[in-house]
């Protein structure tokens, strides 16, 4: 090596320019530290956020990368998912079917889905009894996986718990492309006193199993989101279908016994109701980890 | 009234006013499903032509909702600026947007006339500029505000923690809070949907908050986004409220539906001046998103983009700390993809600057909407790009309540590492002395929310 180069590589190294050792080799690069404690063990249990999960530079571990690609991915083929045009009959449920011809109509016309279509309409108007206290129907809404997942589980617990409070109970239907108002409609066309629609809601990162539960008194064509009441986050890691159906069934018979729903209900009578509005002892919360690797290649 | 243009040899007509504002939109999923938007793209340009040759005060004369029908008009014409309104009344809506791109007009003189604008000149000249266009036009606006720190000065990047929970566990609420705190989130305000619309949630959640800011003297503010009618009470009934939130919708109808009227929102001012915990001048936080209007049915057969604007009309008049547009919050049935979520953003946050708000971007999309990550990123570093004051900051942009995909706690120090943007003063200071974030580079404790329990 010349001077001149030499001097080079001692400034070089000297403005850490280069990080070369001693026999001019590039030193082996370390695996970058980014697992960091974080807040405090109860604390991270009690909310299925994802905290703690430490950071390369600005950015993301590789492993948090993938989790969140992988729930990405979850969500959206949650969202993609059609029933099969036979699930409901399968199942001995009255298939109907909303006046949305395809998924794409179904996300960008609500109005659509919100109505049947008029072959559907004399069907429900020749098949399903009438004059009752509880019409259910179960619904795709927005992720056929949460319906076809614990749909049929939530609709007939419903059904029995109905029962068990003594109320009328009409037939179950199910719906294709369904938005929630769509159940003013079928209520109104089997003289139903509440109608309880039971669907997939719009699924959150990583969960495409969650179902949503919205229940009318006298249900008609016109009846907006203020004469309704709702129940979310059904399923294993929120409220569980079993515990919803009860709660649901004393919703409906509460309605019936005041005569309305929606804002005007009230509530504050009605302890195990107001019990589920979210301040009971749950679970410590739990994210589950999607992403697992084998790798059995072997390496010299 | 004649309205009409030539593309080609197409000839086109319009009715009114609103009409070639809508037809001049970009496409948009909730303009389809309103049925008034342009048949196709030829269409689209010929409105737009006509658009360009409209003189702002022939806007002025045309509100899409009558005077005589709705609060929100009343509001904006009523306490319109005249002096400003006379200063550019006479420019087609083709000179303003050559007027806010050209070297002449810089932030001082924008600001100046921007109380002689009303929501529709706002909305006009948006649907005559590309996104660049907004990009460099808002990017001139500098709205300062100030409450427990100093927000919107050039060259800053603040953001919003938005720790939601299910079920509004305490502890789950304030773990997430310190962790947005560690990577240098937070100083636009600490702000909570609740899952739960109470008085008693509202308060507690509050006085935790406030406990969190205090402790570790966070020159920050809090929030908790409950509605303004069941924030009006925690405060009467005493708890700390650094800023009180409410959504905002462009008509009055739509705002009927959201349980608000401009008296309620006139009310809650007096009483926030009155009993906030802070320092003030400014102290409302208001929400806004394309689509509202029209999901209430109240949008009057106006695009949604007009009535968009027309909250920030609603908005001004209470000189706010905080304004942010939700804006792929809603779903695909009013913004469908990537594009136009992208576009609605850039629009919002655009209008809102020239009409003179602390406007920022809750940049997000919900899972049934057809956006991935990479194009969020990307609208991410387009509204930073445009000094967007702020955006939202979640745990991988993740919200575990509201079920859709925000900004996340490593986006902020990334953005603000990309493009040479700094926290709010006063929050800078906070990060160095806790040695979390110094200049351009992490501190030791950048990340490790357990430094602040």
């Amino acid at each position: 090596m010349s001077t001149t180069s030499s001097l080079i590589a001692r400034l070089r190294k000297k403005l850490q320019l280069d990080n070369r050792t001693e026999d001019g080799k590039l030193p082996q690069i370390k695996a970058t530290e980014k697992s960091i404690p974080t807040n405090s063990k109860t604390e991270t249990e009690s909310t299925t956020a994802l905290v703690g999960i430490g950071h390369v530079g600005t950015r993301y571990a590789t492993n948090v990368v993938l989790q969140f690609q992988a729930e990405l991915a979850v969500a959206h083929a949650a969202v993609a998912t059609e029933l099969d045009d036979d699930w409901f009959e399968k199942n001995n449920i009255l298939a109907l079917r909303s006046r949305v011809t395809n998924h794409r109509e179904f996300l960008l016309r609500p109005d659509l889905g919100r109505r049947l279509n008029s072959e559907s309409l004399s069907v429900l108007q020749q098949k399903a009894k009438k004059n009752i206290d509880v019409q259910p129907i179960l619904a795709d809404g927005l992720s056929a996986v949460a319906t076809q997942g614990s749909g049929l589980v939530l609709l007939n617990s419903f059904i029995k718990e109905c029962e068990a409070l003594g109320l009328s109970v009409g037939t179950p239907v199910g719906v294709k492309f369904a938005r929630v108002w769509l159940e003013d409609e079928i209520g109104q066309t089997v003289n139903a006193r509440v109608a309880a629609i039971l669907l997939g809601e719009r699924p959150g990162l990583g969960t495409g199993d969650g179902l949503s539960a919205y229940l009318v008194h006298d249900p008609k064509i016109g009846n907006t989101d203020g004469n309704r009441n709702m129940m979310s986050n059904i399923h294993q890691r929120g409220t569980t279908p079993e515990h919803a159906a009860k709660r649901l069934a004393r919703l409906a018979q509460v309605m019936i016994q005041q005569g309305t729903s929606g804002v005007s209900l009230d509530l504050t009578k009605e302890k195990d109701l107001a019990e589920a509005s979210g301040y009971q002892y749950r679970e410590p919360q739990k994210r589950n980890w999607l992403v697992e690797v084998h790798n059995d290649i072997k390496t010299n | 009234m004649k309205l009409a243009s030539k593309i080609g040899n197409r000839h086109f007509s319009f009715q009114s006013v609103k009409e070639v504002l809508a037809k001049a939109n970009a496409p948009r999923s909730g303009d389809d499903l309103a049925g008034v938007s342009a048949r196709d793209d030829i269409e689209r340009v010929a409105a737009r032509a006509v658009l360009s040759q409209l003189t702002l005060a022939q806007l002025r004369e045309n509100p899409v909702v009558p005077y005589e029908q709705d609060e929100i008009t009343r509001l904006v014409e009523d306490n319109l600026n005249e002096d400003a309104f006379n200063s550019v009344k006479h420019l087609s809506v083709g000179q303003f947007r050559e007027w806010l791109l050209s070297f002449e007009s810089t932030s001082e003189k924008i600001l100046a006339i921007s109380p002689g604008l009303t929501p529709e000149m706002a909305a006009a000249v948006c649907k005559l500029m590309s996104n660049m266009d907004l990009m460099i036009a808002a990017k001139k606006c500098k709205v300062i505000v100030k409450a427990n720190n100093t927000f919107g000065l050039p060259g800053r990047l603040s953001s919003r923690v938005q720790p939601n929970h299910p079920y509004d566990d305490v502890d789950g609420i304030m773990a997430v809070a310190r962790e947005g705190l560690s990577y240098g989130c937070g100083d636009a305000v600490l702000g909570i949907n609740p899952a739960t619309d109470s008085v008693e949630s509202t308060r507690e959640i509050l006085t935790n908050l406030h406990r969190l800011r205090t402790t570790h003297n966070i020159p920050t503010q809090h929030c908790v986004l409950s509605h303004i009618t069941i924030q009006m009470k925690a405060l009467e009934k005493g708890c700390p409220m650094d800023l009180m939130f409410q959504s905002l919708a462009g008509t009055e109808k739509a705002n009927n539906a959201f349980g608000i009227s401009v008296a309620l929102i006139d009310e809650a001012w007096e009483i926030m001046k009155e009993k906030t915990s802070n320092k003030g001048p400014n102290l409302m936080y208001f929400e806004t998103g394309q689509g509202s209007a029209l999901s209430s049915h109240a949008n009057h057969d106006a695009d949604q983009v007009t009535v968009e604007a027309r909250c920030y009309g609603f908005a001004r008049k209470y000189n706010p700390f905080l304004v942010n547009t939700v804006v792929g919050f809603i779903g695909p049935e009013y913004l469908e993809d990537g594009a136009q979520i992208t576009r609605a953003g850039l629009e919002d946050h655009f209008m809102g600057k020239i009409l003179g708000l602390p406007m920022g971007c809750d940049a997000c999309f919900t899972y049934h909407a057809k956006m991935s990550q990479n194009e969020l990123e990307s609208l991410k570093v387009q509204l930073a790009a445009a000094e967007c004051s702020y955006l939202m900051s979640l745990p991988v942009g993740d919200d575990i309540m509201l079920n859709y995909q925000s900004t996340s706690f490593h986006d902020i120090p990334s953005l603000r590492h990309l493009l040479g943007k700094r926290p709010a003063p006063e929050f800078e200071e906070w990060l160095h002395t806790m040695e979390i974030w110094s200049g351009d580079k992490p501190g030791k404790n950048f990340g490790r929310a357990e430094r602040l329990l």
